[in-house]
């Protein structure tokens, strides 16, 4: 795990326009995900910690939209604003830099089509080139048998699938072999991610439709397709809560070894401090639209800082003990209340929290708060 | 204690239809002969994964659905089981004395005006409350409606015993005239508690009724829970596949899986020492809020087996890392090791 | 909330139901038979009285309803009640004549109630809660729906074309009802049917319009003007009434079907599918053939085969929204509570299934009334004369294509109510396109 940051999301602003007015989703949202580690976002309903996963991909749904603020990606060595980049751009980025996995698996897949096809998809998509390649290097050695027709297609085709040469050839009955040449690596590359992730008997699977798969399984298939194209990092917005806690364990389980096997980047997304503290690294937690705090997962347990992460570990039940719980609801978002937007649930409320937002404090290394208590420390981020 | 419910060798079967006609080619075994005894005042909860059976079973008991076998006792007093348990260990039971304490007794039985009258002593509060209240009726006919069709009352007098609950469960008359839709989901719920006890009943099942909440409400609907547990003189059946949340407010719990229960104890003492295989998977599943503990996992293989074609002997047999060759054709009974801690496993024979 | 409502306000919403039924009896029943009543204005016909006593009954019975809820008004609503009452019971006497007097002298009564019912003094005697209480009352139990209804208006406002709907539509309706006024049937003497149209002579040549005759007459010299003013009102009470009919059916027949399932789901739906099974067409001009010599009037006979031909296609549409909603976890729990079948349907399943039916049917009212004139056209709907405009343009078949020189020389006879019918059939249509829009529930929940 280094310590570059491989995601940077600097003052996010996201508002949506509705009937009942103005809501502000997200308010100068601030943090990073550094290379290699497993990031966790948690907070309650509506306090934004999807929407800014939706940002980051520029996947918001009207009627929202991007006020302000930066994200910046890492690729190739350089920072890249994504709110600043042109659609067909993003495309390249989507699927291929970042992937996403979302809370229903069922949904997140097409029920017409098999599973093969769901994930040859996202490879024929965006590895094209290189699966073109691998057919042509593998013709020297002996392994397929490439007549000198095909391998010209394929080289355009990698070059330019969209080429008229290659489009209407493929359609012909007898010079579409180099297509099903093609199809054939795709399905093997299928087979080997399958395997990867842990699901018994793949050849079967891959040749099923979503509804044949039960939930942890449909969870894992969605999984393949966002790393078919090895991602930089995987964001992946409540993929447990719909399951049972034991497929919530084989999911875990998978995104561990996921982790350790390749580096993996994790943007994970939950409301449940039991899966943070199995799985994740660092912690932010987010509240009404505002990031709180952000620390290592033993300081965030050990030693919470912000009211509302204190009161948010305090509500975990646990026997023998009273149930505790936060006074008060969740502010609206249309009017925020002004300075602080947890100043009419805190109990450590003091005058200026009524008025002023507070500042990102670093209280000490990699911890850091947005709380009045800890102005007066000193240091900015 | 008195015995407020007594369920045994409880059945519910789906047909399954197919064909021209709509012929049964199949049963769905969602519930396949379970017995059980919840005690007055008590808070029993029931865990288990999806399509283990617990809300049918839960929906069952308070005859939403009718069963295929078993019987439900529901308020039956000492003697009258006594008589019943010695006329079934005499053999007597078709004798007419049983089946006229039977048919006196036995809600699984009841049919029509009975059955109407039961629906006042026996409710259920709703997992989803987003989907479990009308949006197109106000709140106030909402919580009202209970009374007006049992005929308890109407009108006016309706309208302040609504307001009287809607103030016990934290609301205000203030949301009387309001839809169900400008409310928040803890609120929702709250509404869905008000209508399931303003008819005053004696024994309500709580379907998961705190896992479309937010953490930080699910206390607040706890605590509201228990207190009117205490007010009302209420039993609860709690059904949920959150085992944290079971475990701080069950006084017992049994765990089932694909349509039978595999083992039930006190909870201190099941959570404790779990003993059968599939409940010790369950509990070392639960991640734990702390990072330093570094728990032992049983991670199961594969998936749940099809409630239509359940494995022969021992349900569990299929996935079950101790499995023997009893197991595999032997259903096992239940155990006693003792504390109150029951177990249906060869292991402990 | 105070303690039990006083005897003497229960006593006066009685009354005030009471007369909100007749005066709603009487609407209905100049609806389907014209006026029965003899009148000082012979030419002022049912439609204005009709909607007057229309308007009156709904008036009782809101304020019935909220007598017997123990609320009066404020002294805002009653000033407004007592003016709008006024006025309209003094107009009605002067249309209806003798008969109306003794309705009248009642409702002189309820004037009364309303007044005292706002003064304070009188309020404690009814119940002791202050104007101001009633009033702020009054305002929070209507939040909720004040608040629906600013929710769609709004949406109204956001697409104009709904907008256009609504005024095409409310075009014919003052056409309609005013149409003893812009067509008065002075052709007849005393009595006589106002829906069979004038004939000035016996040419056979439709005349072009002229100052007599604005839209131009038909062969027979029938006043075509005649014909499309007079036409709106049977165009409006074949569509309603269609509709209304064959939707109640549907709605039935769907609703147990959908609810029970079962044997008898299939033995309805298969019957269903028989009707569905014929043309519609074919099947509407088979039972006219039917239907006609066994004595019906030919329009009701047009009518009645409409609607056992359309209430298929309102119960298909009704069964899948039904089950839809019966899996519904508030059904079930209003099973639970102990409802009875059929509240659950009216009060349950009903109100969350019933809007997809609604613009359904709105959008039919404009193709009945075309299938009607189809009808027409053909020879098979109203009998020769009637006032409708199918048989307007049954008539001008043989005139579509004039001489050789001047193809188009009798276009008065086709273009006037062709023209009235495709703009009463797109009003119709933009107002069930605007509905399904705003009552959609996907799109109404933001």
């Amino acid at each position: 795990m280094s310590e570059k940051p491989l995601v940077y999301i600097d003052d996010l602003v996201l508002n949506f326009y509705t009937y009942e007015g103005v809501v502000q989703a997200l308010d100068k949202v601030k943090f990073f995900v550094k290379e290699g580690e497993t990031l966790g976002v948690v907070g309650e309903t509506g306090c934004g910690k999807s929407m800014t996963a939706f940002s980051v991909l520029r996947l918001v749904p009207p009627p929202g939209k991007i006020e302000g603020g930066k994200i910046f990606l890492r690729k190739d060595g350089k920072w890249l604003d994504i709110l600043r980049q042109r659609e067909g751009y993003l495309r390249r980025i989507r699927g291929n830099d970042i992937s996403m996995i979302f809370q229903d698996p069922r949904s997140a897949l097409n029920p017409v089509y098999t599973v093969k096809d769901q994930i040859g998809e996202a490879i024929k998509l965006h590895r094209r080139e290189e699966i073109c390649a691998k057919i042509i290097e593998n013709y020297g050695e002996g392994k397929i048998k490439l007549s000198n027709f095909e391998r010209k297609m394929l080289e355009k085709m990698k070059k330019n699938p969209r080429a008229l040469s290659v489009r209407f050839t493929s359609k012909m009955p007898l010079l579409r072999g180099f297509k099903k040449k093609f199809d054939a690596e795709v399905e093997r590359e299928v087979v080997k991610l399958l395997r990867d992730m842990r699901i018994p008997d793949p050849e079967r699977v891959a040749e099923m439709y979503p509804h044949e798969l039960s939930g942890g399984m449909a969870q894992r298939v969605v999984i393949a397709i966002a790393l078919s194209c090895s991602p930089k990092i995987l964001i992946a917005d409540e993929p447990t809560t719909n399951l049972d806690v034991t497929v919530q364990l084989q999911i875990l389980t998978l995104i561990r070894e996921l982790k350790e096997k390749y580096n993996a980047t994790v943007h994970y997304i939950t409301h449940d401090m039991g899966v943070i503290a199995e799985l994740c690294d660092r912690v932010v937690v987010m509240y009404a639209g505002n990031v709180v705090e952000m620390a290592d997962v033993m300081e965030i347990f050990k030693n919470p800082l912000h009211p509302y992460t204190k009161a948010l570990l305090e509500c975990i039940p646990r026997p023998g003990r009273e149930f505790k719980s936060i006074e008060g609801f969740v502010p609206s978002l249309i009017n925020p209340p002004q300075g602080c937007r947890f100043n009419d649930r805190c109990p450590f409320r003091m005058d200026i929290c009524l008025k002023e937002k507070p500042d990102f404090v670093k209280v000490k290394e990699g911890h850091f708060v947005f709380c009045h208590l800890y102005s007066g420390s000193g240091g900015s981020k | 204690m008195s015995v407020s419910i007594e369920v045994e060798g409880l059945k519910k079967y789906y047909p399954i239809r197919g064909g021209v006609f709509r012929r049964s080619v199949g049963q769905v075994k969602a519930v396949d002969g379970v017995s059980l005894s919840i005690h007055k005042g008590e808070i029993f909860g029931v865990v288990g994964e999806s399509g283990c059976g617990k809300t049918t079973l839960a929906k069952t008991i308070i005859r939403l659905l009718n069963p295929n076998d078993g019987s439900i006792f529901f308020g039956i007093p000492e003697d009258v089981k006594n008589t019943l348990k010695r006329l079934k260990s005499e053999g007597k039971t078709e004798s007419s004395e049983f089946k006229k304490l039977r048919r006196q007794w036995d809600i699984a039985t009841f049919r029509g005006h009975r059955l109407q009258e039961l629906r006042r002593k026996m409710q259920i509060v709703y997992q989803d409350p987003t989907t479990s209240l009308n949006p197109r009726m106000l709140v106030k006919d909402i919580v009202a409606e209970p009374l007006i069709v049992q005929g308890i009352a109407s009108g006016r007098a309706a309208l302040d015993r609504v307001v009287e609950m809607l103030y016990k469960v934290g609301l205000t008359d203030r949301h009387l005239f309001r839809y169900p839709h400008e409310f928040s989901g803890g609120q929702r719920q709250r509404i869905a508690v008000a209508r399931a006890l303003i008819s005053r009943p004696q024994f309500v099942v709580l379907d998961e009724p705190t896992s479309s909440v937010d953490v930080s409400v699910r206390a607040q609907l706890l605590n509201l829970f228990l207190e009117l547990r205490r007010d009302f003189d209420l039993t609860y059946l709690y059904i949920s596949h959150d085992l944290s949340v079971v475990e701080c407010i069950a006084e017992v719990v049994a765990v089932m899986y694909l349509g039978k229960i595999v083992e039930f104890a006190p909870t201190r003492e099941l959570y404790e020492k779990p003993l059968h295989p599939y409940s010790l998977a369950l509990f070392s599943a639960i991640p734990v809020p702390d990072p330093t503990v570094k728990r032992k996992r049983v991670v199961l293989s594969g998936d749940v087996p099809s409630p239509v074609n359940p494995p022969a002997g021992c349900r569990f047999h299929t996935r079950c890392d101790q499995a023997m060759e009893i197991c595999k054709t032997v259903e096992p009974e239940f155990f006693d090791v003792g504390n109150g801690h029951f177990v249906a496993c060869h292991l402990y024979h | 909330m105070q303690g039990s409502k006083p005897l003497g306000i229960s006593s006066f919403a009685m009354l005030k139901l009471a007369t909100a039924i007749i005066e709603l009896n009487i609407s209905v029943l100049l609806f389907f038979l014209g006026n029965p009543f003899p009148t000082m204005f012979p030419s002022l016909d049912a439609g204005l009285t009709m909607l007057i006593a229309l308007l009156l009954g709904v008036l009782d019975l809101i304020i019935a309803y909220n007598l017997w809820n123990g609320q009066a008004f404020g002294w805002i609503m009653s000033t407004m009640f007592l003016i709008i009452d006024v006025i309209l019971r003094v107009t009605l006497p002067i249309l209806f004549g003798v008969m109306y007097i003794a309705f009248a002298i009642l409702s002189e009564l309820d004037i009364a109630i309303m007044y005292y019912t706002t003064r304070p003094k009188v309020m404690l005697f009814f119940g002791g809660e202050t104007i101001r209480e009633i009033y702020e009352k009054f305002k929070v139990e209507m939040q909720p729906q004040i608040k629906e209804l600013k929710f769609t208006l709004h949406l109204v406002k956001k697409s104009p074309l709904s907008i256009v709907g609504a005024a095409i539509v409310l075009f014919y309706v003052v056409i309609a009802v005013f149409a003893p006024v812009l067509a008065p049937p002075g052709h007849l003497s005393q009595g006589g049917n106002p829906y069979m149209m004038p004939k000035y002579g016996i040419l056979l040549v439709p005349q072009p319009p002229s100052p007599d005759h604005p839209f131009g007459t038909m062969e027979g010299q029938y006043d075509i003007y005649y014909g499309c003013i007079w036409g709106t009102r049977t165009a409006f009470r074949i569509g309603l009434s269609v509709v209304a009919a064959s939707l109640i059916m549907g709605l039935v027949i769907g609703v147990i079907s959908a609810y029970y399932g079962g044997w008898i789901d299939e033995i309805l739906m298969r019957f269903t599918d028989i009707i569905l099974a014929f043309p519609g067409l074919i099947l509407c001009m088979a039972f006219v053939v039917v239907l006609v010599p066994m004595g019906m009037n030919r329009l009701d006979a047009v009518m009645l085969a409409l609607v056992l031909v359309g209430w298929p296609g309102y119960a298909r549409l009704i069964r899948s929204e039904v089950l839809r909603v019966k899996n519904e976890d508030y059904v079930e729990a209003a099973k639970s509570v102990g409802c009875s079948p059929l509240r659950i349907i009216s009060r349950h399943i009903l109100p969350n299934s019933i809007y997809p039916i609604i613009v359904s049917a709105t959008l039919d009212i404009g193709t009945m009334v075309l299938t009607a004139a189809a009808l027409s056209f053909l020879g098979l709907g109203a009998d020769p004369g009637y006032a409708d405009w199918g048989w307007i343009i049954n008539l001008s078949r043989n005139w579509i294509y004039g001489s050789p020189q001047n193809p188009y020389q009798y276009w008065y006879t086709f273009v006037y109510p062709g023209v009235f019918i495709s703009f009463f059939v797109l009003g119709w249509n933009l107002l069930g396109d605007a509905l399904r829009d705003i009552l959609d529930p996907t799109l109404r929940r933001k």
